[in-house]
Order: structure tokens, then sequence, then C-alpha cells
């Protein structure tokens, strides 16, 4: 009987010291698109674990499902993860509600080195003259195409300085439907890939006042192009035409000859569709130059208790952190240290990506109050019309520009 | 006192789903009901119960990195109470809320508080505002909604998104509750046959409504697709392919087909419930009378079944007015949304929930008077 008194007392002390000797636990959530990704996060919050061992424990939680209504709900409830990731769509309606904490003062404290990022990736994180994440890695788009395809129909590799009129020619060449190859897959919904070819063509979306710019020439030029290539010429389908999900699917069928995607459709052909044999260029030009830049940020929650210890770990995730993410997964670094030391400019799976930085658009939409999604919402089933040639180009312009600032105010 | 005991023991045993019911169910109709009247936004919820240390806020907002030879004169001049409490804090405040601070805010005691080193501590946005307003401190107590009114179901009303969905579900439900009612009836007369392998066959027709319809969606996204089997088969007779959820005038009838394959066999275990009341001896008669087996289907069998008929038609009336997971899963277009699906996106992907609480309201009085109507048409004729 006293034997087990004292074991029950050793036990209850050790219990107690364990709580004495407490860590800091950060917690890191995000989504996860492949297995690859959650392995190169969870061999860096390793490397932090034992950087920081016995002070600060980083958990790397990740939110799986729709990551967009799920972070919603643990924020309203005050269970967010302490670190978390936030795309440039949306994050300015996060920032906006409160719920992410600003960071200039980690900033000035720790001297952080903002100047090491490109002030077109800090933009979408920015509000109000105060930051609110820094993004961890980015994408732009690129031109891919099968070069089999291209030695089937005798057809020159696309190179840098093709335009327009050679992308249409091209794909008039290679656009052979009886043989079930198409030359090319877009997407028939989605503003930010026809944004490209309105910027090529010098036209804008939005104007400084946050008012849409959709009915100028250059716009409506560049965005009949795009739906011609579908509508008129019918050198373009989209992809479940083919029963394939998305454009990197088609291509990887060897239904395609060319998509527009960005590096994490290079190493999705790599992994799954390692017979295609494809090259990469830049996109095509017109006017001027331009691409998409999709980026994501690390943002810290306004309900983390030690935002100190928080600030310590997204710090190591992007100087260490993003060093063996980036290298581990292939996408490109957001800062210019980490892009030298990597040599990115060199590897043949980055260069295309980040020699377009310099013209890229950040992806997100600008409007007064920060809320963008329902209005990308409406524009993009709008643009869905015109590719079923429902209503003319002229038209749906008029209707979105007609109710963009009814779709972009909310609360 | 047995009684009592009595009492108190049956209501004991029924408290959990009580409590259950009260809190998933009842619960959130009248919240519902009282947000349809604000402009809730819920990532606001955690405002004012967020905690910090006050110390730490200051120290960051002005920008001190060291606690010594600090002047309570200087920081109140660089200190401004509303844009604190909005920026650093995180807590939204409206025109009245910042003029009642410019007002009220006992910003010299705050800084006297803070050279002091008397502001090292924890608390959350209510205590800090009750601790420093001198007046109105009730004001800044939580994040209450504002109130709107009726201004959701103005904008109800003027959303033509809104009149599409809602007429998509009215579209939805006026088609497929005569389709499936029609086609459980007659799963049930078939199943109902005294033949060889008949068990397999009230298998086969139930065992699709008790599937989860993640797994259906998934397979008919496959049948569907443009390159798939009914396309293949619709080819033999000479019909092109037709990317049928993709295509916005296609997508919804898709879904529907699909709904009724999936709740047919549900239905039709209530039809045969209903044919075992039909007495033998009708039928008998009327097989010595030379009825064949039509006749005796549409002047016998349905006028028996009209109970459950009834009690079909009103459950398929009421869950087809409600479908929604068949149509988050299918549908990408928002014109082919549904009400329920148009609520939820609303909810949850814009951070409009006043105004989807609205509709949700809305869609709730619209159901409530449509079963209202139905049971007082089909009580005249109730066998019940």
């Amino acid at each position: 009987m006293k034997s087990r008194v004292f074991l029950l007392v050793i036990g209850m002390i050790s219990m107690l010291s364990i709580g004495l000797f407490a860590v800091t636990v950060v917690t890191l959530g995000g989504w996860v698109s492949s297995p690859v990704e959650q392995q190169a996060m969870e061999s860096v919050v390793k490397a932090f674990n034992q950087r920081y061992a016995g002070q600060i424990e980083l958990k790397y939680q990740p939110i799986p499902g729709n990551y967009l209504v799920k972070l919603t709900s643990e924020l309203s409830a005050g269970t967010a993860p302490d670190i978390f990731y936030l795309d440039s769509s949306y994050a300015q309606q996060f920032i906006r509600s409160g719920a992410v904490y600003p960071l200039d003062y980690f900033v000035k404290k720790y001297n952080f080195p903002v100047s090491d990022f490109a002030t077109s990736l800090l933009q979408p994180f920015e509000y109000d003259g105060h930051i609110y994440g820094f993004p961890k890695d980015f994408s732009t788009l690129a031109l891919f195409y099968n070069k089999d395809i291209f030695d089937k129909y005798n057809v020159p590799y696309p190179t840098n300085n093709w335009t327009w009129q050679d992308l249409l020619s091209a794909a008039e060449k290679l656009n052979h439907p009886q043989d079930g190859i198409y030359a090319l897959s877009l997407s028939p919904n989605a503003l930010d890939r026809v944004m490209p070819f309105i910027f090529q063509n010098g036209g804008e979306v939005v104007n400084s006042q946050m008012q849409p710019e959709l009915n100028t020439p250059q716009a409506i030029q560049a965005i009949q192009f795009y739906f011609d290539l579908h509508n008129k010429y019918h050198v373009a389908i989209q992809p479940s035409d083919v029963g394939a999900g998305w454009n990197g699917d088609a291509f990887g069928r060897g239904k395609v000859a060319m998509i527009m995607e960005g590096p994490w459709a290079y190493s999705f052909l790599k992994e799954t569709y390692p017979q295609i044999n494809f090259g990469m260029t830049v996109m095509p030009m017109e006017k001027t130059r331009a691409t998409m830049i999709y980026t994501v940020c690390y943002a810290m929650s306004r309900s983390t208790p030690d935002k100190d210890a928080a600030w310590k770990a997204m710090e190591f995730l992007l100087t260490d952190g993003m060093k063996i993410f980036t290298e581990k997964l292939g996408v490109i670094p957001t800062r210019f240290s980490i892009q030298k030391s990597e040599n990115v400019f060199e590897n043949p799976a980055d260069k295309v990506f980040v020699e377009q930085v310099g013209y890229g658009h950040a992806w997100f939409i600008p409007t007064s109050n920060g809320n963008s999604s329902k209005l990308l919402d409406n524009i993009n089933s709008e643009l869905y019309n015109i590719w079923q040639n429902k209503v003319t180009v002229e038209q749906a312009v008029d209707y979105i520009t007609q109710n963009w600032n009814n779709w972009a105010s909310q609360q | 006192m047995k009684k009592i005991r009595e009492w108190f023991a049956g209501y004991l045993f029924i408290l959990p789903i009580i409590i259950v019911v009260g809190v998933f169910v009842i619960y959130p109709i009248f919240a519902s009901i009282y947000y349809s009247f604000t402009n809730y936004n819920p990532l606001r919820q955690m405002e004012y119960k967020n905690t910090f240390n006050l110390q730490d806020q200051l120290e960051q907002y002005l920008l001190i990195f060291s606690m010594k030879d600090l002047n309570t004169k200087d920081l109140l001049s660089q200190f401004d109470p509303a844009d604190f409490i909005q920026t650093q804090l995180g807590i939204k405040l409206d025109k009245d809320q910042r003029a009642i601070i410019e007002k009220y805010f006992d910003s010299k005691r705050l800084m006297e508080d803070f050279v002091n080193l008397k502001t090292n501590k924890r608390m959350s946005g209510s205590q800090f505002m009750s601790e420093y307003m001198s007046k109105y401190k009730g004001m800044f107590s939580g994040y209450t909604p504002t109130w709107v009114g009726l201004k959701n179901f103005y904008q109800m009303m003027n959303d033509p998104l809104f009149w599409k969905t809602l007429w998509n579900s009215i579209f939805f439900s006026i088609i497929v509750t005569p389709i499936q009612t029609f086609i459980a009836l007659l799963l049930a007369v078939a199943a109902n046959q005294k033949i060889k392998g008949i068990k397999f066959f009230k298998l086969s027709f139930y065992i699709p409504s008790i599937t989860s319809s993640a797994a259906i969606s998934m397979l008919f996204m496959l049948l569907y697709a443009k390159p798939g089997i009914i396309n293949r088969f619709l080819g033999f007779i000479g019909i092109p392919p037709v990317d049928w959820l993709s295509n916005t005038s296609t997508a919804l009838p898709a879904v529907m087909a699909m709904n009724i394959w999936t709740t047919a066999g549900y239905f039709m275990i209530v039809f045969l419930a209903g044919l075992q009341n039909i007495p033998k001896d009708l039928i008998e008669a009327s097989e010595l009378d030379g009825a064949t087996g039509w006749t005796r289907f549409w002047k016998i069998i349905i006028p028996l079944v009209k109970p459950q008929i009834s009690y079909v038609v009103t459950l398929g009336l009421i869950g087809t007015l409600q479908v929604f997971d068949q149509i988050y899963f299918l549908i990408q277009n928002q014109q082919n949304y549904t009400t329920a699906m148009y609520i939820y996106v609303n909810a949850f992907n814009y951070n409009q929930m006043g105004y989807a609480s609205a509709i949700a309201v809305f869609f709730l009085a619209l159901i409530m008077a449509l079963t209202l109507i139905q049971r007082k048409v089909i009580k005249e004729e109730s066998y019940f």
C-alpha cells in the first residue's frame, strides 16, 4: 500500500514537472496540395524544432478540405493556427477583418530584411501602411509545349519572341481534332488567365480608383482574342472536353499541344506523366510583355497568445525554412538572396518562371473594402458565358462593368 | 410522489436529445432569424475576446524598444486611441464609436500607467475598454453585429442571382418530385411480384439511396464526362457528345436525373408498405373480371396508395427544394446553383452571414407555406 502511494506521488510530481518545463507551442497551418509538399513542410518544422528545442515547439497542423471555409470558421472561433497561409487573391479580405496581426513591430525589432522581397510580391499583403504577411514562394505563368506534337506536324517550337499572331498560326497548324489532338487547352472561366492577355495588349483591369477598365478597346481586343481561340478559330478546348480536370491533366494525356500554366504543372508532369516530352517558354507578347504572379504569404493570427514566439517561427520559415522548402519542392523562393544562393536563374525548372517576374502582375483585384470573392465569382461566371457563345465580349464587359461596384461592395 | 418521479425519469431520458436538437437545430433557427436583420461578419467574433499583454501592444504601437526614460507628454502626443484600438488591437470602429472614443477615452491615464509599468498584464479588448473609458463602457463590451433592419431582404429582392437560384430550386423540385414518385411506385409494383430473385431487385433498387452522395457524385462525374460512357451510348444513336456537367444548359438536368436515380429507391420502400395494405381479394376480383395489369395499376393500385403518394410527394418536395450536396460536388457555375448552395456560398465564401441568413429565413417561410398548402389540399382526400 505504501509503495503504491509512493508511486502515485512520484507520478504526480513528474507530471507536474512536465508542466513546469513547458515550451511555448506555435501552430502552423495551411493547405496541402500534394504529399511531397507535406513532407517538405515537415522537414522544415523538424529543422526549426531542432534549432529551438526547449524554447519553442512548432506544430505542423495542415488544414484539409476547403481551406477558405475552414480558416474562416477557425478564425471566428479563435482556434485558428498561429501561422497560416493566405493567398494573394483573398488576403485583403482577412486583413481588413482584423483577424491578421500586423508585423511592422517585429520587422523593426529584429531588423527583418524587407528589401530582400520584390515589392510586387509584398503588395497584396499590405494595407494602410502596415505589412500583414510575407510571401513564402511564388509562381508565374509560362507557355508549355509538347515537343512531340510540334514535331509531328512540323511546326517550329515557340520562341521568346512569339506574338499573338505566332501563337495563332502555330495553333492552326497543330489543331487536328480528327486525330484527337487540339492546339490549346484554356481555362474557360478564370479571369486570372485572361488577364495576362489584357496586360499584354496595354490594357488594365482596374484603375487607380479601383474602378473597372475592361470597357477599353485594348481590354476588349484581348478578351476577344482569348475567347476567339475557342469560338472563332476552334483551336482551343477546355480541359473537361477531353475528360481532364485541369489544363495540366489535358496536356499530360497528350491531347493538347500547348497550355499556359505555372511551376506546379512542371512538377505534376514530371511526376505523373514523365513520358511527355515538353518544353517551356515565356508567355507570348503583343504590345508589351505580361504574366501573372501567384503568391501565398505566411500570416499571424491575432488570437496567438505568444506573438514573439510566433514571429521567431515565421522568421525561420522565411529564411532557412524557405531554403529547405523551395529546394525540396521546386517552387521559387521569394527572397532575392535565396534566389541567388539556389541559382534559380540556371535551374531549368525555375528559369522561365523567375525571368518573367519583372513584367508579372500580382494576382489580386483591389477593391475598396478588400472583398473580391463575390466579384470574381460573378466575373468568372460571365466569362464562361462568352466561352459558350451565349453573349458577345462587349455585352459581357458591359454587364461586368455595370455590376462591378455592386458585386464588390460587401460588409 | 410516484408520478413526479415518473415525469422526472421520463424527462431525464429524453434530456440528451432535447439538448442536441435544441443546440443544433432550434437555436440556429432563431439565431439565423436574428442575424438576417444584421450584417454579421463571423471573422469579427473574436474582436473583443482576443487577449493581449497591454504593455506589449503599447510598445509595439509606439515602436518603443526600451522602457527607460519615457516621457508621458511625448507619448501622449503620439497616441491616437481610435487608431490604436483599430490597428493594433484589431477592433473595428464605426464613426459614432470613434467620436465617443475621442471624447471619453482616458489616454492620459493610459500613458501614465504605461510609463509607470502598470500595464504589464494580460487582458481582453472588452476589459481594456471598460478600464479606460470614462463613459459609455457598455458600447465596447463585445462585438454586436450592426442591426440593418430589412436591408438584407431588399438586397435579396434586387439580386438577380437570388431569383435565378430560387427558380433553379423550384424547377428542380417540380420536375424531380413527380418523376421520382412515379418511378418509385413503378419499382414498388415491380418489386412486389412473387417471382424468384425478387429480393435481388429490391436490394439493387434500394442501394443507391443509402450510398454516400459523395461517392455517387464522383461516379456520375465520370459517367457524364465528355468522353464518358453516357456520351458513347448516345453516340450509337447519332447524338453528338455533350459535356453534361460543364454546359450550363445541361448541368442541372443532369444532376436532376442523378437525383431521381438515388432517391426513387428510398420511396419505393414506402410504396411497398402501401401495396401490402391492398386487400388481395380486390386484386383477384379484378383478375376475374378480366382487367389487365395496366388497368389494375391505374384504377385500383393508385387510388389505394393515395396516402403514401401524398407522403412521398411532401417529403420529395421538401427534400428536392433543399438539395445541396450533389450541387456542391458537381455544379461549378453559379448560374446553376440552387438556393441551398447559394446560402452556403454567401455565408462561407463571401462572409455575408447576414445576407445568407436572410435568404435562409425566406426559404424557411417558403417551404413552410408550401407544406401547409399541400396539407390543406391533400387533407380532403386523406384516407388516414
